[in-house]
């Protein structure tokens, strides 16, 4: 009786635990701009280890998966100078990540290699950059009475650009992002909208009748821009 | 279940199993002759985080609970272990970081002097360190995430206790603590991680076991001598040893 409850009471000691970093505090700093160079005040700056919100379809779903893997390590809001300072917790077991979120601007996420940060607990990280949405309405016209169908390739930076900053220098920054469009498929000329941030630039590149390749540039410098493609 | 609170079961079942287990005695010495062999404290506490640093900017003071034993030396020189748990509130996540609550563990050594300055009435006072644990834990919002602030603790603690009878008594305590932690930083948060204060006020029950002096030493190595000698185990030996050393010193101190 007496071994069977030490024998007890050594299984209830015995079990895991999920867990972040012990005995550790690290402090978070950045900047946030704006495209031309402004700053950007009441931008809030959250950062996560693990993935706590999934957008889909313009909505937002929070807390999906299982709660042990997203953990907030801490969060600020930029100040009037577009600067945020804030301390925050670390985990070191998980890819760390932080986002921007402003009513303004679209969600921008960005990965953190805890590499060289963990060990001095100096989050600083470089300038980021916000830039406004955009709704770009791209018209394909026929204006040689060509019959061919064509396929387009349109390349145009992404609106949820994603980055990757290591030891305190922006690398692997995933912004392109391309849309492939067959065009002349009917009589009618052809209509595409995309969804880009501004300032930016968009390509169009398509093979004409011919076989030559043509690429025309356009430059994203509003929140709606309408462009005409003619062939 | 956190583990503080699996361990501290522990440790309570294995105080009551120690009793449960043992041979039990009857005392019914004179007041005058009786004497601490040693006692367990059951109590709850408030503790209040004190101080201008990260524990006492950033958290606010709960209820708490705990366990102390100590056995008697000399007189009422008594040295002791203890084991305790407080439930905090996180006030400020600017100050202290990004989460809810902390419960804070401790285990420690003390050693210190127990007064009996009436018949009823004692005063304690013991000195302790030890190790002192801050789980912390955020809210499901949060992330749900756990992790640790540990140190040395290093505590102070008095108490007044009146005798309700021989084997029971209740007690106030009013104690300090100051707990060194190791925690890494970044260097622009400068020394407020270092350490943390708290001030605590337990109430509770203590639990005496008493010795009746030279009758009741008699009477306990009667009852060992009585064990033929090849099967006495190992703590009976030891304590025959003992008791026989405090029957001739206090033969010694009555001629």
């Amino acid at each position: 009786m007496k071994y069977l409850l030490y024998l007890s009471l050594i299984i209830l000691l015995i079990s895991c635990e999920a867990r972040i970093d012990n005995n550790k505090r690290a402090l978070f700093s950045t900047t946030v701009l704006d495209g031309s160079n402004n700053p950007l005040e009441n931008v809030e700056v959250v950062v996560y280890s693990g993935f706590y919100s999934f957008d889909f379809q313009s909505a937002s779903f929070t807390k999906f998966s299982d709660s042990n893997e997203d953990f907030i390590l801490g969060s600020g809001i930029t100040d009037s100078n577009g600067e945020v300072s804030f301390l925050m917790l670390v985990n070191t077991d998980e890819q760390t990540s932080f986002s921007l979120t402003s009513i303004d601007y679209p969600r921008r996420n960005v990965s953190i290699s805890n590499g060289n940060y963990a060990s001095t607990l100096e989050y600083n990280i470089p300038t980021q950059i916000l830039k406004q949405s955009s709704i770009v309405n791209l018209n394909f016209s026929n204006t040689t009475g060509v019959t061919d169908v064509f396929n387009a390739i349109i390349t145009f930076e992404s609106l949820n650009c994603s980055q990757y900053t290591e030891d305190g220098i922006t690398t692997d920054v995933v912004c392109e992002e391309r849309e492939f469009l067959p065009f002349n498929q009917s009589a009618s000329d052809t209509f595409i909208d995309i969804e880009t941030v501004y300032p930016s630039a968009m390509t169009v590149e398509y093979t004409d009748a011919t076989g030559a390749i043509i690429t025309e540039q356009f430059m994203i410098t509003n929140a709606t821009e309408n462009y005409v493609v003619q062939f | 279940m956190s583990f503080n609170f699996r361990l501290f079961i522990c440790t309570i079942i294995l105080l009551l199993s120690n009793s449960l287990f043992a041979q039990t005695d009857s005392i019914s010495a004179p007041e005058s002759s009786r004497l601490r062999r040693n006692v367990t404290d059951l109590f709850i506490q408030r503790g209040a985080p004190i101080g201008d640093n990260y524990i006492g900017n950033g958290l606010s003071g709960g209820l708490g609970f705990g366990i102390r034993t100590q056995a008697y030396l000399y007189k009422g020189l008594y040295i002791g272990a203890a084991l305790s748990n407080d439930f905090m509130k996180v006030n400020d996540v600017e100050v202290v970081g990004n989460y809810d609550r902390a419960t804070k563990f401790n285990a420690y050594l003390f050693a210190g002097y127990d007064y009996r300055f009436t018949n009823l009435w004692h005063i304690t006072g013991d000195i302790g360190i030890g190790y002192s644990q801050n789980k912390n834990r955020q809210t499901t919002a949060q992330g749900g995430a756990k992790f640790r602030d540990s140190g040395t603790l290093f505590r102070l603690t008095t108490s007044i206790e009146y005798e309700v009878t021989p084997a029971i008594s209740v007690f106030a305590s009013p104690s300090f603590e100051m707990v060194d932690y190791k925690i890494a930083t970044a260097p622009a948060l400068s020394n407020t991680f270092n350490n943390g204060n708290y001030f605590n006020v337990a109430i509770g029950i203590r639990i005496s076991d008493n010795i009746a002096s030279i009758d009741r030493l008699k009477r306990d190595i009667a009852r060992i001598e009585a064990i033929p000698e090849d099967q006495r185990g190992g703590v009976q030996r030891i304590r025959l040893k003992i008791y026989k050393k405090r029957l001739a010193r206090r033969l010694a101190r009555k001629n």
